[in-house]
């Protein structure tokens, strides 16, 4: 678990920021500071960050939404806001928890979106199939687990998808989603149970 | 028990997804994008950069067509003034007598130049009768 929380998050090992540092950089992470690059117009740095950002962010928005396609859109939108507001990003919070407010941004837009359109993500999603390498029962597991995200509301999932795909705190994921911690504590347990509780239902 | 155990497995994983990865070259169509968004704020602010030659030029333009009207009206203002010079230079000479003569004539007194107003007949009567 510690490698993969190593390979997930590789460069928030120093992440605590302080108000009287001697050096404006010393207590920037490797994100922070390539996002000060970017600031300066550099194609280099947005690079740097877009290769270490880009599978996290397209897994947690093809889990959220179901759908490949519009994951990868929302992927490279979250990357060009990034860009476009790189000359007033603040470093004042760790780089992921202002990727994924973006992010989060991003998706509730899209949710809304694909429901004025009424288009039938799950429908879309099992008429593209999944990968050829899966088996008949992982695909099974994930059409009842992609049914039951379904069924829960966005602010569950998304609590849940940042707590196992990016192993935050769920300080972090509060200040995110700007609730309190509490408040997403009972979210996750419920789309756990939730989850939980379809899985066994049709595997019975 | 461990049947729970292995839904909460499925579960991590089906969350985690990590087979699901982006093609290759999405890194490099991002970057294309941001590139073609960064020449078209450039586009937009050559855009205003050209107008500076068009707004100078349309300057002169206007320069080149109004200073000769201005100049011209300078012209006559100067030839006008100078007509007046002349006109003033060309006052004929009089003769000492006749400059006496014209003076006499501006110099009317002032009781002359209040016209007389004659009283009606009715009038003459009425002061008549008052001073009787």
């Amino acid at each position: 678990m510690e490698n993969v929380r190593n390979l997930l998050l590789p460069q928030y090992t120093f992440s605590a920021m302080s108000k009287n540092a001697p050096s404006e950089n010393t207590n920037l992470s490797d994100d922070q500071l390539l996002m000060k690059k970017v600031a300066n117009g550099s194609h280099v740095a947005m690079e740097q960050i877009i290769s270490t950002w880009k599978d996290g962010l397209f897994r947690f928005f093809d889990r959220s939404l179901r759908n490949k396609a519009d994951a990868e859109d929302l992927t490279q939108r979250v990357f060009i806001r990034v860009y476009q507001s790189a000359s007033r990003y603040q470093p004042k919070a760790k780089f992921s928890t202002y990727l994924f407010t973006i992010a989060r941004n991003l998706l509730i837009d899209q949710i809304k979106k694909n429901n004025r359109q009424q288009i039938s993500i799950y429908s879309d999603e099992l008429s593209q199939g999944q990968s050829n390498q899966q088996n008949d029962e992982v695909k099974e597991w994930n059409e009842i687990l992609d049914l039951a995200m379904k069924e829960i509301p966005e602010y569950y999932s998304t609590a849940l998808l940042l707590r196992v795909q990016r192993e935050l705190t769920y300080q972090e994921i509060a200040d995110i989603m700007k609730v309190s911690e509490s408040r997403v504590k009972t979210w996750i347990h419920r789309a756990r149970s939730h989850l939980k509780k379809t899985l066994l239902h049709f595997r019975k | 028990m461990r049947k729970e155990k292995e839904v909460e497995r499925v579960i991590v994983e089906y969350l985690s997804n990590k087979n699901v990865v982006l093609k290759e070259d999405f890194t490099e169509s991002v970057i294309h994008e941001i590139e073609e968004l960064g020449a078209n704020r450039n586009k937009g602010n050559r855009g205003l950069g050209y107008l500076v030659p068009i707004v100078s030029l349309a300057f002169v333009a206007c320069v080149m067509f109004f200073l000769p009207v201005f100049f011209s009206q300078e012209e006559s203002i100067q030839e006008g003034n100078q007509l007046a010079i002349k006109n003033a230079s060309i006052t004929p000479q009089l003769e000492e007598s006749e400059k006496i003569l014209i003076e006499d004539l501006m110099a009317i007194p002032e009781d002359l130049n209040v016209p007389e107003t004659f009283l009606s007949e009715q009038t003459y009567d009425l002061l008549v009768l008052l001073d009787t």
